[in-house]
């Protein structure tokens, strides 16, 4: 039972944190939020018994790509009234678009994972997960695996070339 | 360690769990805040000697009451919140650095397993089987509070303090995991009781001398990591006053200053527990019970790393920032994945223990011969 309420818990405060994300007015808080969100995340894969996930979560999520959001905000220090939202009305088709393709992805996500759940639950593990995730990660989803190394690797060269523009002054500058 | 279990458990196992944690956890958070104020007057002691001063000396015999009256200032100084920050955040900052830090002792295995009435009690809070990537997950939290505590300031040396800090640590971060990888390889599991275990039967078995690359890499980033010098950007007090906590004062600013060294210890014990093999001793010997023998062999490898942190502040000047950019970035990262490489090249052949050690030390010599050069060659251009 109580781990339970521990799920609800966690549920309602990752839920609530992800809706003041949108909320909140100072970008910070909204980063702020998310972290919390994320952690929720983590915590609801610890009840779930996938520890490495969990960890996993943590590392990147809450603790990598969040500080650079993080970074990113204070570098630009923008104030309540400074936050300019672009003109989405011209980006109507996409954004209709875009709104369809999510509720597809949470549909179909949602459907299999309670037909999955339907068959077994609460599912068997082995008491250590972790080598069985290394294992079908290496072999049964290698190429998937290698195809989101490479598409990272792409995007990061990409920022860096987009970066790149206006190197030379800022060299003068700091010499 | 086994979550899964509590739902079966009956009410009187809870209890007894939940007693023997609590006894553990006060032992835990007993000795580490209690350690911390005479690491902190044995860092001042330190140097104080490094510089030919005497260090402090006035408070007690040997100065030796000087941490206890900081304290008592501390707790009793007005506290000043600046009127333009961001309050909620502010406030909320030195939780988010105490907390982490606190965290990360939860998992570090201090001695052995010992039977104390008909039971097994193994010797640190929890032994969890993703151990090392918990120390890494709770690790990467504890930027925020730096960065937080720098943002909500609404003080420019704070700002830049925390950039500096989220910047720093995001690059190290990754150079910590990767340079910890070669044990990993070596051990076959993220359990650090396991790996502890593994290191047992004399010094030779520690996983330094295997991992004498991974090992400096490791330090390297732990320092950079915990913030010290020469790697303390984010304080930096002769260009931010102070960084991230420049304004905060009494209590909160003590909170920054404990989590601090607590970081130190955890550090020194993650990297005993990993390379130096944690509580075992460096040659058997039955001379004293396991449980007291694995504690204080523990505790003096600890010390001594403590030590090595001090004396480097002493001894080291800081980096600049391009400077530490550059070297986490071009120098640890490329050996962290290097090492990465040669060790599981050595896994896969079944290679002996003296082939990872000659193999890291050559590494590392090439490398200092190679930087050497380089440096020499920038110094004859300018």
């Amino acid at each position: 039972m109580p781990v339970s309420i521990l799920y609800y818990a966690l549920f309602v405060i990752a839920l609530g944190a992800a809706l003041m994300v949108v909320l909140s007015r100072n970008t910070v808080y909204s980063a702020a939020f998310l972290i919390l969100t994320m952690l929720c995340l983590a915590g609801i894969f610890l009840l779930m018994h996938q520890e490495f996930v969990a960890a996993i979560q943590v590392i990147v999520y809450a603790g990598a790509i969040m500080v650079l959001f993080l970074f990113v905000i204070m570098l630009l220090n923008l104030r309540e009234r400074e936050i300019l939202l672009p003109d989405f009305r011209s980006l109507r088709i996409w954004v209709v678009l875009l709104v369809l393709v999510f509720f597809v992805q949470v549909g179909a996500t949602c459907f299999i994972v309670l037909r999955q759940m339907r068959d077994v639950y609460p599912p068997e593990l082995p008491p250590d997960t972790i080598p069985l995730i290394a294992k079908t990660l290496l072999t049964k989803y290698l190429l998937p695996f290698e195809l989101v190394s490479v598409l990272l690797v792409i995007a990061i060269i990409g920022a860096a070339m987009i970066a790149r523009h206006d190197e030379p002054a800022e060299h003068s500058d700091s010499s | 360690m086994p979550l899964r279990n509590y739902p079966n458990w009956g009410l009187l196992v809870m209890l007894e769990l939940f007693l023997i944690s609590a006894i553990k956890i006060a032992f835990v958070v007993g000795v580490a805040l209690g350690a911390m104020p005479f690491v902190v007057l044995f860092e001042r002691k330190l140097l104080g000697w490094i510089q030919v001063r005497p260090g402090p000396n006035r408070v007690g015999p040997w100065g030796l009451l000087q941490c206890i009256v900081d304290g008592i200032k501390l707790f009793f100084k007005e506290e000043i919140i600046p009127d333009q920050a961001d309050k909620p955040l502010y406030l909320l900052a030195p939780a988010l650095v105490v907390i982490p830090a606190f965290l990360v002792l939860a998992i570090i295995p201090f001695g052995p397993t010992v039977h104390v009435l008909g039971r097994d009690i193994n010797m640190s809070v929890t032994d969890l089987n993703i151990g090392i990537l918990f120390f890494f997950a709770i690790a990467s939290l504890g930027v925020y509070g730096i960065v937080i505590a720098g943002w909500s300031s609404n003080n420019k040396y704070s700002l830049l303090g925390a950039m500096r800090s989220s910047a720093q640590m995001l690059s190290y971060e990754i150079s910590l995991g990767l340079s910890v990888v070669g044990v990993l390889l070596l051990a076959g599991t993220f359990d650090l009781r396991t790996i502890a275990e593994q290191q047992a039967g004399g010094f030779w078995h520690w996983y330094i001398f295997q991992q004498p690359l991974g090992f400096v890499l490791f330090l390297a980033a732990g320092f950079a990591e915990t913030n010290r010098l020469p790697f303390d950007l984010p304080e930096a007090e002769t260009e931010l006053t102070g960084g991230y906590h420049t304004e905060y004062s009494s209590m909160k600013f003590a909170m920054f200053f404990i989590s601090e060294y607590i970081n130190i210890m955890t550090m020194s014990a993650i990297v005993t527990t990993l390379y130096l093999g944690g509580w075992t001793a460096p040659i058997e010997h039955g001379l004293l019970p396991p449980w007291l023998a694995g504690p204080l062999w523990f505790g003096a490898k600890v010390f001594v790393l403590i030590f090595f942190f001090i004396l480097i502040r002493g001894t080291w000047p800081r980096l600049r920032y391009d400077q530490l950019m550059a070297f986490g970035w071009k120098i640890v990262l490329p050996l962290a994945l290097a090492n990465i490489i040669l060790t599981a090249c050595l896994v896969a052949l079944d290679s002996p223990w003296w082939v990872f050690c000659l193999a890291g030390l050559a590494v590392i010599f090439v490398i200092d011969r190679i930087v050497t050069m380089l440096r020499r060659s920038t110094l004859r251009a300018a």
